[in-house]
């Protein structure tokens, strides 16, 4: 009796198991790596285990290759009828192509099914206007939440040793910059220290960098009013490269240029030199990420025990205007296929997603193994140092469908740390940075879509503003207008014609 | 007797000899730069000369530490050898029968391989290919696709086609078959230009960066260039950084230690076949 009992469990159970496996869906990620320096996640990782176990779920997870790779991998993929089922897209103009290719399925009917996810993420219509064709909505397109963590860094023991107030206008900006080039602010009887620091850099990271000069000059274009590619004002729409304003910023620049303030490379430099130059402490002003000075920070005291650096605000221009640049709110971007929905596998789909969101699946995916990678102090996810981001990051390559940008998150990403004996509150700069520099949304611009010769316009822009800044070209009347005619001959006229019609319609510009 | 040198003929020389230590200054400068910028230590910029004692191994010591380094210095020794072997295999399997006269369809099989070079496929169709063999996500996806290259096809047929027949007919006449002659007599004789066709496909292969990522999706068969390329990535997006993820070299040293040990292998493989490489293209070269 015992033993056919013994025999019945047995074959309930295996029923049962069996049953299970059955249900289970298969369901294909590819995602960018978070961590690009570390590898995939090993086979048992403990995520699959309890994606199977409670979301019946048979995850399989792909990295898809870094930068323009990874798209020619899923146009790759798309080609072959083979896109996998859930997948992030870094492209729009890639996104869009999908979408008219028929490869992306609507993702409309899969919101309601991760309510929480929705509410938090993807429930501003606005942007999701811009994933938006015929009405049906073709993604999920995330919040950002760190495009607003550049600024101007000022070395405060250097304002302090020459008796001097960190600027707050233009003028006041000037005089300092020619200050830190000309008073030996560092002491070492040499003249090799300039005022400010920055480069031509169209590297997005959140920041819309605009027609000119990049993502480094912002600010002195925000200070007249012009930063950006686009001027909103929905009476007289127009780029803010015709605006007035927009050549006495550059104006404001050759000054700089002229007074021989700026590093004078700063045209050929890169990102990466500008790095290296203000860890020397060359600058007394310099523009970096919150991300950025976090990196530099250890090597920055090394080479400058007694330096001490303050976040300004954006100086204010003529007219008391100010601004660090312009940003977009959009972030990742994550598509289904269409594939995967015709085999219904949108469920599926919904349910991972919502479990990324919070909770469990919101510390597995963006912490990793508790106890081995984080701990919970206080409920602030700590990140343990101890194990190198080569290896803790394999547990958190998925980590982007996981953070949201709580308060608690951003305590764990950006910790308190010490360096050189001083204190960096890395979150507090972060929300100081986001918070004074008076950023301006202009999300609006993804939806312009990319002219046929946009290299050109670009190029075009860039170089005569570079021209005018060295001094190559006199700024007058008729070379700013000789420059802004040639406009019309790289048919700027029609982008601009575009732009504006593709604005009132989604409703950006009203 | 050596005949003494004219003034103009010492001239010429001395011109010759300048100009080659020019183009030797030309081609080594890059290479120590790029040396010298691996070496630096935080704290200094770029620069072609910088005092040994100020070197630091540490961008080395951060990509070699890393955990994915090995695996995927394994998976390009895979992928190397590998692909030389098969390669070099039908390459030879090929160029040997295009270079026999009496072959039938030579010209037009010689016009059809020809094509192939002139007019590409293109990304699509290959992949298409490639996944209907059912190879995605297998070192045969990149061992097969461009095996053969035509180049290097028509180079060792053309250095076949220079051997000569009589010592084809000789063994004949003793018996030997079609194998057995290519075994016996003309691979033998083929060291130089088998030599420089593996080190073209050897290079090609160490270097291959755009098939394993068009055809492997999974990271743990990726070869070094592709992982060098993500840990480089990876260290530069300083803006998502998370706390006490400061690396121990400045970017660009790191950067140009990545040039340095994935360029290592093959300028340390050279030297030992140096002395067939010239030999080996030229013999290729001229039809005669």
């Amino acid at each position: 009796m015992r033993i056919g009992f013994r025999i019945l469990f047995s074959l309930m159970v295996c029923g049962s198991l069996g049953q299970a496996q059955a249900n289970l869906t298969d369901l294909s990620v590819a995602l960018y790596a978070a961590n690009p320096e570390a590898p995939a996640p090993p086979a048992n990782w403990e995520v699959y285990r309890i994606v199977r176990d409670k979301l019946g779920i048979n995850l399989k997870f792909t990295m898809l290759p870094t930068g323009a790779d990874g798209d020619n991998r899923l146009g790759a993929l798309a080609a072959a009828n083979d896109l996998p089922d859930l997948f992030e897209v870094r492209s729009l103009a890639l996104f869009d192509r999908l979408v008219q290719q028929g490869q992306l399925a609507p993702v409309n009917n899969l919101f309601s099914l991760m309510p929480k996810r929705t509410a938090d993420r993807y429930s501003n219509t606005r942007r999701n206007l811009l994933v938006t064709s015929n009405g049906q909505i073709y993604g999920f397109l995330e919040p950002v939440t760190l495009s607003r963590q550049y600024g101007i860094w000022v070395r405060k023991d250097w304002l302090d040793k020459l008796g001097l107030k960190a600027p707050t206008t233009l003028e006041e900006f000037f005089e300092v910059a020619k200050a830190f080039t000309e008073r030996d602010p560092d002491g070492n009887g040499r003249n090799d220290t300039y005022g400010f620091g920055g480069v031509i850099d169209f590297d997005t990271a959140g920041i819309l960098p605009g027609l000119g000069l990049g993502n480094h000059f912002q600010w002195v274009y925000g200070a007249y009013g012009v930063a950006g590619t686009w001027n909103y004002n929905p009476k007289a729409f127009a780029a803010n490269v015709r605006e007035a304003n927009f050549r006495k910023a550059t104006e404001y620049v050759r000054r700089l240029v002229e007074a021989k303030v700026i590093d004078p490379d700063w045209v050929t430099m890169r990102r990466a030199d500008l790095r290296t130059r203000w860890q020397q402490g060359r600058y007394g002003m310099f523009f970096e990420s919150v991300g950025g000075l976090q990196a530099g920070l250890q090597n920055f005291h090394a080479n400058n025990p007694n330096a001490e650096l303050l976040l300004l605000p954006p100086p204010k221009g003529p007219e008391g205007k100010s601004s660090m640049g312009t940003y977009s709110s959009a972030g990742w971007l994550y598509a289904v296929s269409k594939r995967a929905m015709d085999a219904g596998k949108g469920s599926a789909i919904a349910r991972f997603l919502e479990w990324a969101h919070s909770g469990e699946g919101y510390f597995l995916l963006g912490w990793g193994r508790y106890k081995t990678d984080y701990t919970l102090p206080n409920n602030v996810p700590t990140v343990n140092t101890q194990i190198p981001i080569s290896v803790r990051g394999s547990y958190t390559q998925m980590r982007w469908l996981a953070f949201n940008g709580n308060p608690l998150e951003m305590r764990g990403r950006y910790p308190e740390i010490s360096v050189g004996g001083r204190k960096y509150v890395m979150y507090q700069l972060m929300a100081q940075a986001q918070r004074q520099g008076n950023w301006i949304d202009r999300t609006g611009d993804l939806i312009v879509k990319a002219a046929s010769n946009q290299a050109d316009l670009e190029r075009y822009v860039s170089e005569n503003l570079v021209q005018f800044a060295l001094g190559q070209r006199p700024i007058n009347d008729s070379s700013w207008n000789q420059f802004l005619s040639g406009l019309r001959n790289i048919r700027f006229e029609q982008y601009e014609a575009a732009a504006e019609k593709a604005l009132r319609e989604s409703g950006y510009l009203k | 007797m050596k005949k003494a040198m004219s003034r103009s003929d010492r001239l010429f020389e001395w011109g010759i000899d300048a100009f080659l230590i020019g183009v030797l200054v030309v081609t080594l400068v890059p290479m120590w730069y790029v040396a010298m910028v691996s070496l630096l230590p935080f704290g200094k910029s770029p620069s072609l000369f910088l005092p040994p004692w100020e070197w630091s191994f540490a961008s080395y010591a951060q990509l070699i530490f890393q955990p994915t380094i090995w695996q995927a210095t394994l998976n390009s020794l895979i992928l190397t050898f590998g692909g030389v072997a098969i390669s070099l295999t039908l390459t030879v399997m090929a160029a040997y029968p295009l270079s026999r006269r009496e072959l039938p369809g030579r010209g037009f099989i010689v016009g059809l391989i020809l094509f192939t070079f002139l007019f590409n496929a293109g990304l699509i169709p290959t992949f298409l290919v490639v996944k209907d063999l059912g190879l995605l996500n297998s070192y045969w996806a990149v061992l097969l696709n461009g095996a053969v290259s035509v180049y290097n096809l028509l180079v060792m047929k053309t250095f076949f086609q220079s051997l000569p027949e009589s010592l084809e007919e000789a063994a004949r006449i003793d018996g030997a078959n079609d194998w057995q002659i290519l075994r016996h007599v003309v691979l033998p004789l083929s060291r130089p230009i088998l030599l420089t066709i593996g080190l073209f496909y050897g290079v090609a292969n160490w270097n291959n960066f755009f098939e394993p990522i068009l055809f492997l999706s999974d990271r743990n068969l990726m070869p070094l260039p592709v992982v060098l390329r993500d840990i480089l990535t990876g260290l530069n997006v300083a803006e998502y950084v998370e706390g006490g993820a400061a690396q121990a070299a400045p970017a660009e040293a790191l950067k140009m230690a990545a040039v340095v040990l994935i360029t290592l292998p093959m300028l340390l493989v050279y030297p030992w076949i140096q002395r067939y490489f010239t030999k080996g293209v030229l013999l290729g070269s001229v039809k005669e």
